[in-house]
């Protein structure tokens, strides 16, 4: 359990003077709101960082952004930063003559700067009985909104059709497609997960179709041709514009004398909050047996 | 830059305190008094050194710091955009280390500068404890506790338009209770002031 906190050790005979709300704070520009014995500013406000007001220890709904789980100490929002190390000195009033427990930090207005470091307006030191509860991984919530992801193999499109009476043809071209796009099966997709006052949002991106055409040959198509292009007649005999194959030879060779085509979806994950961000691959497949003959010339003597 | 001179209790203390102090204030003279540590501005003759008790040599090397520390505390601010946050790391340690990082941050938000230094006028050793336990610490923590007197009438402080924005209530003179420990004893060089104290009386 959090008790009130000293932040400022140093104006100990004067801290709870010194720790002023930053609800002071005006639009003109960052004031003063605590100095030091010197005359040097030790906590300044001002751009709304930190909303100040309020009194005790209290479990905050996070930053206006979601992104940091804050915690309440004598009026000031903050994110605790871990068990303080070294520890201060017994003799330091922020102890408030415990002998158990320890001294904690705790990072007002946090954000996160370039290269993901995570800077603050400034520190104030608190002591507690039991650690603080740790705030939620941001990793585990982001596997979490993957979790809440539909996602979907998607159904292969073939022109020629596979099965059935249909075959391809050897040195035509093959158009291969995701027949049933949408959000499951070609994205993007966006889900976000919550816990503790922290939001992670995570964004799902088709990256790629990997087809391995079952004659050793793989074709990839990538990007914004990911999907490919479902092939409609009026195309004729053209090849696909975005995801195509000409097979070399017939299947009759392979089991079934029938190729095994597999379409490989990849998609990557790029995830962000609580001042941390990542990203996590994803792959789902999907595959269909398509025959592939050849035309014979047969020449007559009619 | 500060000029002292200095009354050492402890004759053993002499010449420890003169050399650290031989860089900065040429021409000062250490001597000794037959209890408290102290400097002041009074030169006085000491009697060759001898042995340190570790209280005396902990005594003088937590002043020395103490010294820098207020060298730092003007130095660290003079141009704080280009002033790394590790400024203070020499000097300060757990939350004082932070109440210095705060306020160069916050100089930094509030484009403030500042100019002048301040004056160590005395320091008087109010303890030594070689035995503080620190939890998390496998080691005791040697503790000196100094009252410091100092000027900071030349110190000043001025924001972006050159406008001093020393807090009008602050006094020319005053005197704070420094905590000064070594958490990596006895290392010599790790001497940090720990925390820092106001005074109910802080006249000098």
């Amino acid at each position: 359990m959090l008790r009130r906190a000293v932040a400022f050790v140093t104006l100990a005979l004067v801290a709870t003077a010194s720790i002023v709300t930053a609800s002071s704070a005006t639009a003109a520009g960052p004031t003063c709101s605590s100095y030091g014995p010197d005359g040097t500013c030790l906590v300044w406000a001002g751009g709304g960082s930190d909303p100040g007001g309020g009194t005790g220890p209290t479990t905050g709904p996070g930053t206006g952004d979601g992104s940091f789980h804050l915690i309440q100490i004598d009026g000031h929002w903050c994110a605790p930063s871990g068990l303080k190390n070294p520890q201060p000195l017994p003799s330091e009033p922020v102890w408030q003559g415990h002998t158990d427990g320890a001294i904690y930090g705790c990072a007002v207005a946090p954000k996160v700067g370039p290269g993901g470091l995570v800077t603050a307006d400034w520190t104030i030191w608190y002591w507690a009985a039991t650690p603080p509860p740790p705030p939620p991984d941001p990793a585990v919530l982001a596997q979490q909104a993957v979790a809440a992801m539909p996602f979907v193999a998607g159904q292969i499109g073939l022109a020629p059709p596979a099965g059935g009476n249909s075959m391809g043809i050897v040195g035509m071209p093959t158009w291969m497609w995701i027949s049933n796009p949408g959000e499951s099966t070609t994205g993007p997709m966006t889900r976000s997960a919550s816990a503790g006052g922290i939001t992670v949002t995570a964004t799902a991106v088709l990256t790629r179709v990997v087809w391995s055409m079952g004659d050793g040959q793989k074709v990839t198509c990538g990007g914004a041709k990911a999907p490919g292009t479902a092939y409609a007649a009026s195309y004729g005999g053209s090849s696909s514009p975005t995801c195509g194959y000409v097979y070399t030879k017939t299947s009759a060779a392979q089991p079934g004398q029938e190729y095994t085509l597999t379409a490989t979806s990849y998609w990557t994950v790029s995830w962000f909050g609580a001042g941390a961000s990542g990203t996590i691959p994803l792959s789902f497949s999907r595959s269909i047996q398509q025959k592939v003959g050849e035309y014979q010339v047969i020449v007559t003597n009619n | 830059m500060t000029r002292t001179t200095v009354r050492i209790g402890g004759a053993v203390l002499a010449l420890v305190v003169a050399t650290q102090l031989a860089a900065c204030n040429p021409g000062t003279s250490p001597t000794s008094t037959p209890t408290a540590t102290r400097t002041s501005s009074t030169p006085t003759p000491v009697p060759s050194p001898t042995t340190t008790s570790p209280e005396d040599q902990a005594a003088a090397q937590a002043e020395e710091v103490v010294r820098n520390y207020y060298r730092a505390e003007v130095q660290c601010l003079v141009d704080p955009p280009h002033t790394p946050m590790s400024c203070y790391d020499n000097v300060a340690i757990t939350t004082e280390l932070d109440n210095l990082r705060n306020s160069l941050v916050s100089a930094q938000a509030m484009a403030t500068r500042v100019s002048g230094d301040i004056e160590v006028v005395s320091v008087d050793r109010e303890s030594v404890d070689m035995t503080v336990r620190v939890p998390g610490q496998a080691a005791a923590v040697p503790v000196v506790t100094l009252s410091v007197c100092r000027d900071v009438s030349k110190f000043n402080i001025v924001d972006k338009d050159g406008n001093s924005i020393v807090p009008p209530d602050r006094k020319p003179r005053g005197r704070v209770e420094m905590h000064v420990a070594n958490y990596k004893y006895p290392d010599a060089s790790q001497w940090r002031v720990a925390f820092v104290v106001v005074p109910k009386d802080p006249s000098c």
